[in-house]
């Protein structure tokens, strides 16, 4: 009797494998359904799955054509929403920011005082002129104001 | 901070007058809003006298040992800037040897280490 080496039985039994499998692809390639859907045994195909009310030959091109129209609508109008998402957030922070600034504008109107632009004799070179204890009495009139 | 007490400090920083020292300490350096003391440590820095240096280095919660690290840096980078730098590390070195605070002491080192830097 033959003695098989391990590496031997090993080649052949790949070998048989080898073939079952290529048996198995040939099946499988008789059929064309991605899903593998079986339907009492038959495979069912993917045009199954088409709507039943779909109408071909007949009717309107614009009824024909309304469903592939309906999807690009939908998908239009999602982008749109986004994009209208993303305008009305940037609008939102402008109009923040002009309110900001329309605040700021009306304290320096009801306070022109304290601004050297509207009131020169409040700048740092004119108050640099004035004595220590006008300065410090000016300063403290200022920290009561702050709530100090 | 208003504009009117930003003006005021930074007149008192220019102000030639020596009391504009004690009004700068009284005032801005005893202030509990950090943005004022900030400025008045600033100020006081930058007149680089012995009288308004003692003030930001000697005093313990005031200058670079105010509790707000943002005044402390300040100050620091202030000193830092001084282009003559004698009088401020003579006070450091005196702060360093004789302050009974050991608190005061370091940071009088570690500041003292940077401006030798």
């Amino acid at each position: 009797m033959e003695k098989i080496s391990p590496l031997k039985a090993s080649l052949e039994t790949f070998k048989q494998f080898k073939i079952q499998r290529a048996e198995k692809n040939e099946n499988s390639k008789a059929h064309s359904n991605p899903f593998g859907i079986t339907f009492k045994g038959t495979m069912l195909n993917m045009d199954v799955f088409e709507s039943s009310s779909k109408k071909t030959g007949s009717g309107n091109a614009i009824e024909n054509h309304f469903p592939t129209m309906a999807k690009f609508v939908a998908s239009a109008r999602v982008a749109t929403i986004n994009k209208f998402n993303s305008i009305k957030n940037s609008v939102v922070s402008f109009g923040g920011k002009i309110k900001q600034d329309a605040a700021q504008m009306m304290e320096k109107i009801t306070n022109p005082e304290t601004y050297a632009l509207l009131n020169p004799q409040y700048s740092v070179t004119m108050l640099g002129k004035r004595p220590v204890t006008e300065l410090e009495a000016m300063l403290k009139e200022a920290l009561a104001v702050e709530g100090v | 901070m208003s504009r009117k007490i930003h003006n005021v400090i930074e007149a008192l920083a220019k102000h030639q007058d020596t009391d504009s020292i004690r009004v700068l300490d009284e005032l801005g350096t005893n202030c509990k809003i950090n943005e004022i003391r900030e400025q008045t440590s600033r100020a006081l820095v930058r007149k680089n006298t012995h009288e308004a240096l003692r003030i930001v280095i000697v005093n313990k919660g005031k200058g670079i040992n105010d509790l707000s690290a943002q005044v402390a840096m300040t100050t620091i980078n202030e000193l830092l800037a001084l282009r003559d730098k004698e009088e401020a590390i003579k006070i450091l070195e005196d702060t360093i040897n004789m302050h009974s605070e050991k608190e005061v002491q370091d940071t009088a080192r570690s500041v003292k280490a940077l401006m030798m830097f």
